[in-house]
């Protein structure tokens, strides 16, 4: 039959696991292991971004040849535009909380830079490939300069 | 190749260095972008801004930022090269952050970039840029 002093033991070892974790050492612990897994994931998010650009920088040398490739290239606009969006949602809720803010200072600097950049080239995509523009004047100083 | 630049260049690089503390490093680090980079590296390194053209192209380079860590902040440099002519024109320069920041350059005053080069190239007003490998930097001669 079980007693009360076994169950005492019982509760006592269950009590005392727990409290190796309310120590302020293993508290720090546990917020510095959290801060370092969610800065390696913001890193991993800013590495695709700059894997993105010279693959961008290599597009704009690209020529739109037919329909297959127009519409891969809408694709790219809509997959990307996508994806910054969701980065930025990504962004704005890690910025919520002070200890992430002020942990992952750096990840997140370069994550938002990564976001306007993205941004910024998702325009000049769109201006050199998909917005109508009367490019000869441009063409007639460009063939001045050659 | 050889390094030029416009009169614009120089106006926007001299208000930002004026601000030390946002814009300082612009030149050391155009410098580290530039120096030592093949001619096929520079004519294809950057946004074609008009194309694959085989001979010459308007492109926008990116260039670090002072200070921060974020790789891809920092200032966007308009530039011109002529790869027959192993000429590169330096025609604007703006940041992405900071005081003087900017979001894009359009496409007309990308334009207006070009006729100024055009301009200033039959005028003989442009600046010649050198590589000042001691102090790690540019310098814009008239």
């Amino acid at each position: 039959m079980t007693t009360v002093l076994d169950i005492e033991k019982k509760i006592l070892d269950c009590k005392t696991k727990g409290e190796v974790y309310l120590t302020e050492e293993e508290k720090t612990n546990l917020i510095l292991d959290s801060i370092n897994a969610i800065t390696k994931n913001i890193n991993n998010v800013n590495s695709c971004y700059l894997m993105l650009f010279p693959l961008l920088d290599e597009l704009s040398s690209c020529e739109v040849n037919n329909d297959k490739e127009f519409n891969a290239l809408k694709e790219i606009i809509l997959e990307l535009s996508k994806f910054t969006t969701r980065t930025s949602i990504l962004f704005s809720n890690l910025s919520k909380s002070n200890i992430i803010k002020n942990g992952c200072k750096s990840a997140l600097n370069d994550l938002r830079a990564n976001i306007r950049t993205l941004r910024e080239y998702l325009e000049d995509v769109e201006e050199t490939f998909l917005l109508e523009d009367d490019e000869a004047d441009i063409d007639t100083v460009l063939s001045e300069l050659i | 190749m050889d390094f030029f630049a416009t009169n614009r260049f120089n106006e926007s690089v001299n208000k930002l260095i004026a601000k030390k503390k946002h814009y300082g490093c612009a030149l050391s680090h155009i410098y580290k972008r530039f120096h030592n980079k093949t001619d096929t590296e520079l004519f294809d390194d950057g946004y074609k801004l008009n194309g694959n053209h085989p001979i010459a192209r308007q492109m926008k380079v990116r260039v670090l930022s002072c200070g921060g860590n974020a790789k891809s902040e920092g200032f966007r440099l308009i530039v011109f090269v002529h790869k027959d002519d192993k000429k590169y024109y330096l025609l604007d320069i703006y940041p992405k952050t900071g005081p003087f920041n900017k979001s894009n350059m359009k496409k007309d005053e990308r334009k207006l970039c070009l006729e100024e080069l055009l301009a200033e190239k039959k005028n003989n007003t442009l600046f010649t840029i050198t590589f000042d490998n001691k102090k790690k930097t540019i310098v814009l001669k008239n």
